[in-house]
C-alpha cells in the first residue's frame, strides 16, 4: 500500500547482480519538501535503492509509484522524460560535464527539456547565485574546487525545478566545511521549492540534516522512526 | 657499483615483463597491442619498400641496359660478331607487345640476355607471359600475328623488365641493312657505367616516405594510448608492490617493444606480401621482380633496429613527464600553449621556394628540381602544422557563436577543452590528402591538355611503313589486304617521301654545296583526291592535279609551279641511283593544309599530288600510311589489323588514335594516387575511432551521470558525430584548398591549363563522410553500453 500523500514510493523491491541480492523487498515513500536519509553500510544496497527509486534501473520485482505513474511500467525513453522534468541529481564527485563551463553545466538539464539556451542560462545563473557561486560561471569544473564543483552540482539538480532530488552521497568527496554548507544551502533550497531530498549518505552527520531516516542493511529497509516496514 | 651484468639482466626481466604486460594485459592490452603491431607494421612495410625502391629502380634500369643494342661502327660491314636487327612495338588487347627480328651475320653474333642461342630463321623466342598468352585462349587471335612461326625458346629473367611482359625475338634471314630500321650491332648491353639512382630520386623517395609515414605515425601515437587508463593503473599496482620508477619505465618500455617487435614482424611479412602484386604492375614501362625488391642492407638493419629501440627510447622518454606513483599516474605536462610564430613560418618557406619556378617557369636540373620538391614539401608540412592552430581557433570561434544545439555545444566543448588528439589524427590527412590532390591535378591538367589533340582528331587507325620497306609498287596490295581485314570499314592510302631542287641536288653531286647552304628538302605526299582532301582544303580536285601547300606562317618551304625537283635524293643516294626528276606542274594550285593536329605522324607538306600528277614509284623509298577507320562494334579489329600488317612487313607500325582511352599509366597513378588518399582517411578514420572509444570509457561515469539526468541517447550521439565531423571537415577543406592552390602553381609552372579532377575529390571528400559516419556508427554501441547505471555503482 502506498503511504496516503507519499510523492514517491516504493513496495516490494527485489534487485540483484548476479547471485547477490541487492534489494530484498524493500520498500520507502517520502512527500514532497521532506528530506529522507537513506543511511547503511558499505554493499547494503542504498545506491541501489535510489537508482530504482530514480527509475534509472528496473527493480526485479517490486513497484515504485510516483504520483499517478508507476515507474516500474515505464519505458526506458518516459523514465528518462521523466527523470529530466521531475527529478533532480546530485552525485558524490559531482559528475559534472568537464568541457562544459560550470553556467552550461546548469543549464544543461533545463536545456535538455527544450528551454532556448539565453533563458536556460538565465536560469542557471539565478541559482548558482543561490548557491553562493556565480562568480564561477564562466570556469570549467577542472579549475574550480570541489566545493564549488559540488554546489554546481546542486544548481544542477535545482534548476529545472525537481519535485523529488536524489543525492547520493553528495558531501562524500568534500571536508566536513564544505559539507555542511552544500547540505544546508541543498536541504534550505529542496524546503524552500518543496521537492522532497532522497540523501543516501553513510554518515550520522549528514543524515541530522534530514527529517527522517531510513537504514538498508542486507537489502532491507528499516525507518528509524516507525520501526521495519 | 653494480656490474653491467646483472644491470642488463635487470633489463631484460623487466623489459619481458613489460612484454607479457603487453599480451597478458586483458582484452584492451590486446587490441593495443595489436593495433600498435597494425600500425607499426604498415610503417615498416613502407619503410622497407622505400629501402627497396632503389634497389628496384636499379635493377629495372640494368634490365633495361641489358638489352639495349651497341651498334656497329658507322660504315662497318658484316662480321663474325655483328647482327642486323629490327625493333618491333606493338600492342595486343593494349598491352604493350615488344619484339626484335634477328639475323646473326657471322658465327659470334651477339645474343641477347635471357637467350643461350638466337633463333633461327622461322623461329620464335618468347618470354614466359607471351607463352602462356599464346597457349590460352586469350592468345588465339595473337597467333596469326606469328605465321609459320614455331617457339623454340623461352626468354630467361635475365632478358625482361618486369614479369608480365610481352617480348619476343623472332629469327630471320630476311633483313637488310639497307632498309630504314634495320641497324647492325655488335653486342646487346651497355657497357658504360652501370645506372644508379640519383640523389633527386632518392631525395623525392623521401619526400614520398614522410608523406606515406605522416598518417602511419599519427595512428601509431593514437594506438599506444588505446587503454592506457587499466595500463596507469597497473603500473600504479606495480609500484605500490615496491617496483622503482626506472623499473617502472622499463616495464612500460617492455610494453611498448612487444608491440613494436609484432609489427616489424607483420611489417615484414607485409613487405614480402606485397612484393608479389607490386611485380605485376608496370608504369611508363618499368617493372620489377620480386626478387629485385631487396631493401637496400645497410637501410634495412636500420629499420629493424630502429624500429624497437625507437619504441623503447621513445617510451623512456615520454615516461620522463609522467609520475608513477602507487596511488596512481599523473602526467606532468603543463598546460599546452600553442605557439604560433613558427607555425607560418614552414608554408611560407615553401611558398619562397616555389615561387621563381611559379614566375620564371619551371627548369630543369638537380638544384632546380631539389627546391621543387623542397618547396612543395614545406609547404605541406607548414600547412599540417598549421592545422593544430586553426582547429583549435576555429573550435574557439564556434564555441564563441553559441549556436546549435546541446549536441553541438558538447561536441563544440569537447574539442575547445582537448583538440590536441583530434588535430594530430586530421594533420595527418592534411599531408597526404594535400599531397594527392596537388599531384592528381598536375597529372589530370597535364594529360587533359594532351587529350585535346585526340578529341579533335577523328578517331582512327594508322598503318604505317617507312623507307620503302613497302614499295610504291606494293601499296596496292597492301591497301587491299589492310582494306580487307576483318573490322575494317574504309581505308585511304597516301605516300610520303621528300624532294629537292635539281639544281641543289647537281649542285651536291659536283661538291659544289656548302653544308650550311643545305637546304631543307620539301615534304611531299601522293594520294588520291578524297584522300588528299583529309590533308588540305582542295577546291576541286582531280586526278592529275597537284598543289602547293600554303604556309601562311612561312616555316616551311614549298616549291613553286614549274620548278624542277630530283625525288627522295637520300633514299637514291644509299641506293647509290641518281634520284629521279619531276618537275612540279605550271598548273599547280596554292591551298591551305587542314588543321596539323588532324595529319599527325604525316610530314608538314609543301606539295600534294595525285599518283597521275606524280607517278608514286618514282619515290625509291616511300613512306606508306594507310588510314583505317575500324568498326566500332568490333573492339578485335585492331588486333586483326596488327596481324595483317605485321604479315605485310612485320616493322610496320599501327598507331591508333583514339577519343575516349587515356594514357594508362597516368591514369593508373591517377587512381593509385585517389586510392591511397582514400586508404590515408581509412586510416586516419581507424585512429579517430580510438581516441573517440578512448575519451568515451574515461567518461563512463558521466556518461552515466548524463544517463541518469534523462538526457537522451540520441542527443550524444549526434555529439560524437559533430566532436568526429568538425576536425576532419576543417582537416579536409584545408587539404583540398591547400591541395589545389599547390596543384594549381605546379600547373602554372608546366604552362598548361588547370583542369581539377573533381571526381577524385569527390571520392576523397565522400570517403571522409563514411570516416565521419563510420567512427560515429562504430562508437555508438560502446557509448550505449556506457550510458547505463552500472558507472554510478561505487561499490
Amino acid at each position: 500500500m502506498t503511504p496516503e500523500g507519499s510523492l514517491l514510493a516504493a513496495e516490494g523491491l527485489y534487485k540483484s547482480y548476479g547471485v547477490t541480492p541487492a534489494l530484498d523487498g524493500a520498500e520507502f515513500s517520502i512527500h514532497p519538501g521532506e528530506v529522507v536519509a537513506v543511511m547503511g553500510p558499505s554493499g547494503s544496497g542504498k545506491s541501489t535503492l535510489l537508482h530504482c527509486l530514480a527509475g534509472i534501473i528496473s527493480p526485479d520485482s517490486g513497484t515504485v509509484r510516483y504520483g499517478p505513474h508507476t515507474l516500474t511500467g515505464m519505458s526506458d525513453a518516459q523514465r528518462s522524460a521523466l527523470r529530466r522534468t521531475e527529478f533532480g541529481f546530485v552525485f558524490q564527485f559531482g559528475q559534472l560535464v568537464p568541457e562544459l563551463t560550470c553556467l552550461e553545466n546548469v543549464a544543461l538539464p533545463l536545456r535538455l527539456n527544450g528551454t532556448k539556451r539565453k533563458q536556460a542560462e538565465q536560469q542557471a545563473r539565478e541559482w548558482m547565485e543561490r548557491l553562493e557561486v556565480e562568480s564561477v560561471h564562466g570556469q570549467r569544473p577542472g579549475e574550480i574546487s570541489g566545493g564549488q564543483g559540488q554546489r554546481i552540482a546542486v544548481a544542477r539538480a535545482l534548476a529545472t525545478r525537481p519535485r523529488v532530488i536524489f543525492a547520493d552521497e553528495p558531501t562524500g568527496a568534500l571536508d566536513s566545511l564544505n559539507g555542511e554548507r552544500v547540505l544546508t544551502l541543498l536541504t534550505n533550497a529542496a524546503r524552500d521549492t518543496n521537492a522532497a531530498v532522497v540523501l543516501v549518505t553513510h554518515e550520522a552527520r549528514v543524515a541530522a540534516y534530514s527529517d527522517r531516516e531510513i537504514v538498508v542493511r542486507d537489502g532491507k529497509v528499516k525507518d528509524m522512526l516507525a520501526g521495519l516496514i | 657499483m653494480p656490474s653491467k651484468g646483472p644491470a642488463a639482466r635487470r633489463w631484460c626481466a623487466d623489459l619481458a615483463m613489460g612484454a607479457r604486460f603487453a599480451v597478458t594485459g586483458g582484452r584492451e592490452g590486446w587490441i593495443r597491442t595489436a593495433l600498435t603491431a597494425l600500425g607499426v607494421g604498415l610503417g615498416v612495410a613502407v619503410l622497407l619498400l622505400a629501402a627497396a625502391l632503389p634497389n628496384a629502380l636499379n635493377a629495372a634500369m640494368d634490365r633495361q641496359w641489358a638489352r639495349a643494342t651497341v651498334p656497329a661502327v658507322e660504315g662497318t660491314g658484316p662480321s663474325d660478331h655483328s647482327l642486323l636487327t629490327a625493333s618491333l612495338n606493338s600492342a595486343y588487347r593494349e598491352v604493350p607487345l615488344h619484339g626484335r627480328v634477328v639475323q646473326p651475320e657471322g658465327p659470334h653474333a651477339p645474343v641477347p640476355p635471357g637467350l643461350s642461342r638466337l633463333p633461327g630463321p622461322g623461329e620464335l623466342a618468347v618470354s614466359p607471359a607471351l607463352a602462356d598468352l599464346l597457349s590460352s585462349p586469350d592468345g588465339a587471335l595473337l597467333k596469326g600475328r606469328f605465321p609459320h612461326l614455331r617457339i623454340t625458346a623461352e626468354i630467361g629473367t635475365a632478358g625482361l623488365i618486369h614479369p608480365g611482359e610481352l617480348l619476343f625475338y623472332q629469327g630471320s634471314d630476311a633483313l637488310r641493312r639497307s632498309v630504314g630500321g634495320v641497324e647492325r650491332i655488335t653486342a646487346f648491353g651497355d657497357h658504360g657505367a652501370p645506372f644508379r639512382t640519383s640523389p633527386l630520386v632518392v631525395l623525392a623517395i623521401s619526400v614520398g616516405c614522410v608523406a606515406l609515414l605522416a598518417p602511419v605515425a599519427v595512428f601509431i601515437a593514437t594506438a599506444v594510448r588505446f587503454g592506457g587508463e587499466r595500463r596507469d593503473r597497473r603500473l600504479a599496482a606495480l609500484r605500490l608492490v615496491g617496483a622503482d620508477r626506472p623499473t617502472t619505465c622499463r616495464i612500460a618500455a617492455g610494453e611498448a617493444l612487444a608491440g613494436a617487435l609484432l609489427g616489424l614482424f607483420t611489417g615484414t611479412a607485409l613487405f614480402l606480401a606485397l612484393r608479389i602484386p607490386l611485380s605485376s604492375l608496370s608504369l611508363f614501362n618499368l617493372g620489377v621482380f620480386p626478387s629485385d625488391v631487396v631493401p637496400d642492407t645497410a637501410l634495412g638493419a636500420l629499420v629493424a633496429l630502429a624500429v624497437p629501440l625507437g619504441s623503447v627510447g621513445v617510451t623512456l622518454f615520454t615516461m620522463r613527464r609522467v609520475t608513477v606513483e602507487p596511488l596512481g599516474v599523473t602526467r606532468a605536462a603543463p598546460p599546452l600553449r600553442r605557439r604560433l610564430w613558427w607555425r607560418p613560418l614552414l608554408p611560407a618557406a615553401g611558398v619562397a621556394l616555389l615561387l621563381p619556378s611559379a614566375i620564371g617557369g619551371l627548369h630543369s636540373g638537380d638544384a632546380a628540381n631539389a627546391r621543387l620538391i623542397l618547396g612543395t614539401s614545406l609547404l605541406l608540412l607548414g600547412v599540417a602544422a598549421l592545422l593544430p592552430w586553426l582547429l583549435e581557433a576555429a573550435v574557439a570561434r564556434l564555441g564563441r557563436a553559441g549556436h546549435g544545439g546541446q549536441s553541438w555545444q558538447l561536441a563544440v566543448r569537447r574539442l575547445q577543452l582537448s583538440s590536441t588528439a583530434a588535430s594530430r589524427s586530421v594533420s595527418g590527412i592534411t599531408v597526404a590528402v594535400a599531397g594527392a590532390i596537388a599531384v592528381q591535378l598536375l597529372l589530370s591538367s597535364t594529360w587533359s591538355d594532351g587529350l585535346e589533340q585526340p578529341r579533335s582528331a577523328a578517331a582512327g587507325t594508322e598503318v604505317s611503313t617507312r623507307d620503302g620497306a613497302v614499295p610504291a609498287a606494293r601499296v596496292p596490295e597492301m591497301h587491299a589486304r589492310l582494306r580487307a581485314t576483318e573490322g575494317v570499314l574504309d581505308a585511304r592510302t597516301l605516300l610520303t617521301g621528300y624532294a629537292d631542287t635539281a639544281r641543289h641536288q647537281q649542285a651536291m653531286a659536283h661538291g659544289f654545296s656548302a653544308e650550311d647552304d643545305d637546304p631543307e628538302p620539301y615534304a611531299l605526299i601522293v594520294a588520291d583526291c578524297p584522300t588528299l582532301r583529309r590533308q588540305a582544303h582542295l577546291p576541286t580536285c582531280s586526278d592529275g592535279d597537284a598543289f602547293l601547300a600554303d604556309d601562311p606562317e612561312g616555316v616551311h618551304r614549298t616549291p613553286h609551279p614549274g620548278e624542277r625537283l630530283a625525288l627522295d635524293p637520300v633514299g637514291s643516294r644509299a641506293d647509290h641511283r641518281t634520284p629521279a626528276t619531276w618537275t612540279v606542274p605550271t598548273t599547280a594550285r596554292r591551298v591551305t593544309v587542314v588543321d596539323r593536329s588532324l595529319t599527325r605522324g604525316l610530314p608538314a607538306p609543301g606539295l600534294f599530288a595525285t599518283p597521275k600528277a606524280l607517278d608514286p614509284t618514282l619515290l625509291r623509298r616511300p613512306g606508306v600510311s594507310v588510314l583505317l577507320r575500324l568498326d566500332p562494334a568490333r573492339p578485335d579489329a585492331i588486333d586483326h589489323v596488327r596481324n595483317t600488317a605485321a604479315r605485310i612487313d612485320i616493322r610496320a607500325d599501327v598507331v591508333t588514335y583514339t577519343t575516349d582511352t587515356g594514357n594508362e599509366a597516368v591514369d593508373l597513378a591517377r587512381r593509385g594516387l585517389t586510392a591511397g588518399a582514400a586508404a590515408v582517411l581509412l586510416l586516419i578514420g581507424s585512429g579517430l575511432l580510438i581516441t573517440t572509444v578512448e575519451q568515451l570509457r574515461e567518461r563512463a561515469r558521466l556518461l552515466s551521470a548524463l544517463d541518469a539526468l534523462g538526457t537522451p541517447r540520441a542527443l550524444l550521439g549526434r555529439s560524437v558525430l559533430w566532436q568526429t565531423a568538425v576536425p576532419v571537415a576543417l582537416g579536409l577543406t584545408l587539404a583540398i584548398t591547400c591541395g589545389l592552390a599547390l596543384g594549381a602553381l605546379l600547373v602554372h609552372m608546366v604552362g598548361r591549363p588547370l583542369h581539377p579532377d573533381w571526381w577524385a575529390i569527390l571520392t576523397i571528400t565522400g570517403t571522409a563522410a563514411a570516416v565521419i559516419l563510420g567512427v560515429t556508427a562504430l562508437s555508438l554501441p560502446l557509448l550505449w553500453r556506457l550510458m547505463r547505471p552500472d558507472g554510478l555503482r561505487t561499490e
